[in-house]
């Protein structure tokens, strides 16, 4: 008894996932095929494709078309009868099927990080197995296609102020991702980013909304051997964010575009790490940079015209001088040293700004004016 | 380079005739646009002997039995290339190529001079030996100037001299380790010997400006001549701008207030200061102030910075 009600089951799911062309399944082999006196002969009454668009709309009417459906080889997909598969595809699965002709994707297929829709969808999730008016077949333009499922990044990409053109030109989303799978998180195209931004960032940009020059980074980061923070771990994308971003240098916080700002501590992307406690208590002994007690850091922002960190540290990299100090300083179209020289106990700053003062944590320097 | 100069000194030595560049050593570093090059030769074996700058070249005048040759050139900010170029009787050409740096605060090119490149004295030992053959550069006293001007007397010759100069160089030339005309920093304790009624104004001001505070007035002044007023390196409002460079794009100050244009800033005179066209420095003190933004004058309550041309 139980067996046959399994046998039944098995049976039925078995035939029930068979699909069968309809034509084939009203039994009347007619519809297609010649009839001669002793039955039917595989001759067919009109040739394929000719034979599949009198029921089936054209395939073959936009731009760029497969090269089966330009040949009008239907049948080289499709079996005309019946298919274990949706679409009376002639494999086991759809992927499958295009491997058969496409074997280098197989290798993208064996990454550790497949892209979901490559494998729970197909390749028809984003390519059109006929044909389509956009380059490789996709379902929409190169550039807008990946916005299909992440819209939120299209929403990042258009109505940020502060723009990644990266994102606009050639490729779009592919100038940096790959879109079937990768050996790295993210599908990114390199295992550091870094190596990704400095793929582009190695000549002097501009800016394309204000025409501003954006440095040569894979040259400051070659001249300057001392990387601060995530760029010792090459982690361009822990401060900006690459898709666009409304803060200054598509930084992930804000952070001040000039020379001077007034001082808040959530002006500035640095305190995601740093400790601001030097910068908000005007005495305080978690800072080297206090003469005494009195925080230097706290003296020198805290004003309406108080100096931001820039005009003292580069967070890319520096060359030698320690606490990633700025050999030179950038003031209006000059730049000036800084003099900073570093003692036991403190050190000496003698930039434009003032005269050349010092500080020192255990007995404190009396400057002069 | 390096192997060039080797070829080239190699190629001399078996040609049979050499010469030497004295004076600028390659790598050198100058603050003034003036600098001297000094070439020994042999008279006997050269043809023709040039020297080129990064704006002009110069042909010596050979004399028969003259080995040294001095030549007062202008370099430009930033880096240079002053280039010896001998022609031998035989047509051979030999070039050395000395590069220096010209630093300067207020010219960008000037701003960052290479880590190799370094101030380099020059009288002292063996060079100033040589020189004292025809230079009596042993026996210079305080006002000996005029000796000096023999090779430096360019710097002087702009328009307004600053008279200490003209009087005598180790006035403030008074000698340190790198040389015994060096002078030292902070040139400001120098300047203040002559001006140090400023200094008593400046240091009892609320705000002080930062390249002034610095007690490098050279950043600004210079010390020799200028052909602007005060000495400045540059006009005054080119000279600001140079660091205060957003106010060359924007306008400045006052906007919407006078007829929705900006006040004017240049061009035209300053009735606050006869004799002189309005510019930065006729609201803004250069120095010190008391006053935000280095007013001139207190510009709050009763407007005392517009009454300083607009009295009623």
């Amino acid at each position: 008894m139980i067996i046959t009600v399994i046998l039944t089951v098995v049976l039925s799911l078995v035939w029930g996932s068979e699909v069968i062309h309809p034509p084939f399944q009203t039994g009347d082999c007619s519809m297609c095929h010649v009839k001669t006196k002793d039955g039917y002969s595989e001759a067919l009454t009109v040739k394929v494709p000719d034979l599949c668009y009198m029921c089936h709309p054209r395939k073959d009417d936009k731009k760029v078309v497969h090269n089966p459906v330009k040949a009008g080889a239907c049948t080289l997909c499709h079996d005309p009868h019946k298919s274990r598969t949706p679409k009376l595809l002639k494999a086991d699965s759809l992927n499958e099927l295009c491997l058969s002709c496409h074997p280098s994707i197989q290798r993208l297929m064996a990454k550790p990080n497949i892209h979901p829709p490559v494998k729970l969808m197909g390749c028809t999730a984003c390519h059109d197995p006929h044909s389509e008016n956009n380059e490789l077949r996709l379902k929409m333009p190169k550039k807008e296609i990946c916005f299909m499922c992440h819209p939120q990044i299209k929403d990042v990409r258009d109505n940020s102020p502060n723009k990644h053109s990266a994102l606009l030109i050639r490729e779009g989303c592919l100038n940096c991702h790959n879109p079937h799978g990768s050996d790295h998180p993210k599908y990114l195209k390199y295992a550091i980013p870094k190596d990704l931004c400095l793929s582009c960032h190695d000549k002097v940009m501009a800016r394309e909304e204000d025409g501003k020059r954006i440095k040569n980074m894979a040259k400051h980061f070659a001249q300057n051997k001392d990387p601060h923070g995530p760029n010792q771990w090459g982690d361009c994308v822990m401060c900006h964010n690459p898709h666009g971003s409304e803060n200054y240098r598509i930084l992930k916080g804000s952070f001040p575009s000039g020379f001077y700002s007034s001082f808040s501590k959530d002006n500035y992307i640095c305190f995601m790490c740093h400790d601001a406690t030097p910068f908000t208590q005007k005495e305080t002994t978690v800072t080297g940079f206090r003469n005494g007690k009195l925080s230097l850091h706290y003296i020198h922002v805290n004003k309406d015209k108080g100096i931001t960190c820039r005009d003292c540290h580069d967070w890319h990299a520096t060359n030698g001088l320690p606490h990633h100090l700025k050999e030179y300083t950038e003031f209006g179209k000059v730049k000036f040293p800084l003099n900073y020289t570093p003692t036991k106990n403190g050190g000496f700053c003698g930039p434009l700004c003032h005269p050349r003062r010092g500080y020192d944590r255990v007995k404190p320097v009396v400057n002069p004016r | 380079m390096i192997g060039l100069s080797l070829l080239l000194t190699l190629g001399s030595i078996l040609i049979g005739w050499a010469f030497e560049v004295i004076t600028p050593k390659a790598k050198s570093i100058f603050r003034e646009e003036y600098i001297s090059v000094v070439v020994k030769l042999n008279p006997a074996q050269t043809s023709k002997a040039v020297i080129r700058t990064e704006t002009e070249s110069i042909t010596l005048k050979l004399e028969k039995d003259k080995e040294i040759y001095c030549k007062t050139v202008k370099i430009i900010p930033g880096k240079n290339r002053i280039g010896v170029e001998i022609t031998g009787k035989d047509g051979k050409v030999q070039l050395k190529v000395i590069p220096v740096f010209m630093a300067s605060q207020v010219f960008p090119a000037g701003n960052t001079p290479p880590k190799d490149f370094k101030v380099s004295g020059f009288h002292k030992g063996k060079s100033e030996a040589l020189c004292a053959e025809c230079h009596k550069s042993k026996s210079n006293t305080a006002v000996g100037a005029e000796n000096c001007k023999q090779c430096h007397g360019n710097i002087l010759n702009r328009k307004f001299p600053h008279p200490p100069s003209v009087a005598g160089c180790t006035l403030c030339h008074t000698g340190g380790e790198r040389s015994k005309y060096a002078w030292k920093e902070p040139i400001s304790d120098t300047c203040f010997m002559c001006h140090g009624d400023k200094k008593n104004i400046w240091y009892s001001k609320k705000y002080m400006h930062g390249p002034p505070s610095t007690g490098r007035c050279y950043i600004c002044h210079n010390p020799h001549s200028e052909d602007v007023r005060f000495f400045l390196k540059k006009q005054t409002n080119d000279l600001c701008t140079t660091c205060h460079s957003e106010k060359r794009e924007e306008k400045h100050p006052l906007v919407g207030f006078v007829f929705g244009d900006a006040h004017p800033v240049s061009g035209k005179p300053d009735p606050a200061r006869p004799g002189f066209e309005l510019a930065c420095t006729g609201c803004h003190n250069p120095h010190a102030s008391n006053y935000r933004f280095f007013f001139q004058n207190d510009y709050s309550g009763e407007a005392i910075l517009c009454l300083r041309c607009h009295k009623k």
